[in-house]
């Protein structure tokens, strides 16, 4: 990583919460903005390895900021130095993201565990993407041509999947292609070069990076460039129950509330494999480690029913588990969405399996309590409500710069104490999802499956 | 789906409202509690629910149903819990509704167009058919 500059420095530390302060520079004090990814560098380890533990800005108060760390805080002190990334809390977009396990940050497990060990050290970077693999690079654009945001400039072959290659989402006007080459390339070597309307040229790779907090067709949709689609097609589960009585649209929302052991875990798994979709991401958020284990485990030995391949060649799992930082379960659902609106953006169905909402919801309020907000129903910050909304609108049907339709389906779980679900979190994912599929222990206990109760449906919608 | 199909779905979740209700009631008063035609709407609800709504997600052929498959479920179960059979008792109720649901279960279980697939629509055919009212 580049060496950056240190701008801030901590002033005060309460668990994964820390309040940094910016330091005054020859232009006056460093800027911070919210959302921004710091690095906070606390003494170096006895083995001289200097640890930087990721952080994201949450609040700011002049030039002092409250900021989440996505690590464990331990031996971080007042005055400890922080580098400024300057850049909002992104992933990578490209090539090599199907079949990878990630956590809630994009950091490959697999390649963390391979290099540092089943016991993750803390502060340690790996790349998202293999920078080494080679990708086949095919221009469907020629030098000259001129380009919008979103617009496919080629595509490459990743596994059964054309990935198509396209202008970089945020950029803000037409821009001129002045080099374009076929080949064989990693995803650091240029494959193309563009002229933007301020005549500034510049190199693009088969990588481009966006902010998980925002939604990727954002700028696509104001501009008209993109079109979202009313979803109005039904996504085949080859669940009866589901199919026949509780429909979940392709580009719709679904919730599975139900109370523990009810089998919402086994449902989604089932649903993940059996559904007519293109790519499967699933978002095991909070979750015991032993369910994604046997996802991990399982899916590499099962068929794709459409392509008769290994299921795990169209799966990205986002795996932050309970036994993971809880800042960064947080995040773990808006990294699953971009990576879904990414594949959505090319034309593909998408499936979001998140599991479970509830976890998520609870890692919100751990911070927002940390953070002195005013509390809401159940110590859950007031802005609940608002927020699950804003993960679920982002599901959708696309109608993408070239006149392909994409879809993102997201189906979240709700994992209320006892099944209780008059709780704010199952109350606000009702008021916004289309489907819900409420589990019932009773129906679980007599070994049905799926649990999903047809009755529980009509009762909790007519109270509601 | 198919012209209709919207109603008959409604149809059935109406049957599981008062399939469940029946319920209630024989759990307070008994199977002998309730009349004829109350345990014909339970023993129905629960046929419904026993061959549609459930699943085997070991099984092969059934974790998995197709869309053109379920339509023709779909049909077949609406159709045996539309007709109207001719019952003298609960225990000819209840030994019919047995050994339908073991045969719809059995043919949920069969690979479309094989032999047994064929075999067990017509054993279905034929029980339902003995005790049709004419």
């Amino acid at each position: 990583m580049e060496r950056m500059k240190y701008t801030a420095r901590v002033s005060s530390v309460q668990d994964d919460l820390v309040t940094i302060e910016t330091l005054m520079t020859d232009e006056g004090p460093a800027p911070i903005m919210k959302n921004e990814v710091i690095f906070i560098c606390p003494a170096r380890r006895e083995d001289g390895r200097q640890e930087k533990l990721k952080a994201e800005v949450l609040r700011i108060h002049g030039n002092t900021a409250d900021a989440q760390v996505f690590e464990n805080t331990t031996g971080v002190a007042i005055g400890d130095p922080v580098e400024q990334s300057q850049e909002l809390l992104s992933v990578s977009l490209g090539p090599g993201l199907l079949g990878q396990v990630f956590d809630g940050l994009q950091n490959p497990l697999e390649s963390l565990a391979s290099e540092y060990g089943y016991f993750l050290p803390r502060g340690v970077v790996v790349d998202v993407l293999d920078r080494n693999q080679k990708w086949s690079f095919v221009p469907s654009v020629r030098m000259g041509d001129r380009l919008l945001a979103g617009a496919v400039m080629g595509t490459v072959q990743e596994g059964r999947f054309s990935h198509k290659i396209m202008v970089p989402f945020d950029e803000p006007g037409e821009i001129e292609i002045t080099w374009i080459q076929e080949g064989n390339v990693t995803i650091e070597d240029p494959v193309a070069r563009i002229r933007g309307q301020s005549g500034r040229e510049r190199p693009l790779t088969l990588v481009q990076k966006w902010p998980v907090r925002r939604p990727l067709p954002e700028a696509l949709l104001d501009r008209r460039i993109s079109e979202r689609l009313y979803p109005d097609q039904p996504l085949v589960t080859t669940m009866r129950l589901i199919d026949t009585f509780f429909p979940v649209a392709r580009g719709g929302t679904a919730c599975i509330p139900g109370p523990f052991g009810a089998g919402k875990t086994v449902l989604q798994n089932l649903i993940s494999r059996h559904s007519a979709v293109d790519i499967v991401i699933v978002v095991a958020c909070g979750e015991r480690a032993g369910e994604v284990v046997e996802t991990i485990t399982e899916f590499p030995k099962m068929k794709d029913p459409k392509s008769g391949g290994s299921l795990m060649d169209r799966t990205i799992i986002i795996c932050n588990t309970s036994s993971m930082p809880v800042a960064a379960r947080e995040a773990s659902i808006n990294t699953g969405i971009t990576l879904g609106e990414y594949y959505r953006q090319m034309g593909y169905d998408v499936l979001l399996i998140a599991d479970s909402t509830s976890r998520w919801a609870q890692a919100m309020r751990e911070t927002s309590g940390r953070m002195e907000e005013i509390p809401g129903e159940e110590a859950f910050p007031a802005y609940l409500d608002s927020s699950i909304r804003g993960i679920y609108e982002r599901a959708g049907v696309i109608q993408t710069n070239n006149g392909d339709t994409g879809s993102l389906t997201m189906i979240g779980t709700v994992s209320p104490a006892g099944g209780n679900f008059e709780e704010p979190v199952t109350q606000s994912t009702l008021g916004t999802v289309k489907t819900f599929l409420g589990l019932s222990a009773e129906r679980a206990y007599k070994r049905f499956y799926p649990s999903v109760d047809p009755l529980i449906f009509c009762r909790v919608i007519s109270n509601n | 789906m198919a012209v209709g199909w919207t109603k008959k779905v409604e149809d059935m979740i109406e049957l599981l409202h008062k399939g469940d209700a029946v319920l209630q009631m024989m759990q307070v008063t008994g199977e002998e509690g309730v009349t004829l035609e109350d345990f014909v709407t339970y023993q129905k609800s629960l046929f419904l629910d026993m061959v549609y709504l459930q699943q085997d997600a070991f099984d092969k052929v059934d974790a998995s149903c197709s869309l053109e498959r379920q339509k023709l479920s779909f049909s077949k179960v609406y159709e045996l819990i539309v007709q109207d059979y001719n019952f003298s008792d609960k225990a000819q109720i209840h030994d019919f509704f047995i050994r339908l649901t073991g045969l719809f279960k059995n043919f949920n279980y069969a690979g479309k167009d094989t032999p047994q697939y064929l075999d067990l629509l017509k054993q279905i055919d034929e029980l339902a058919g003995s005790m049709e009212v004419l």
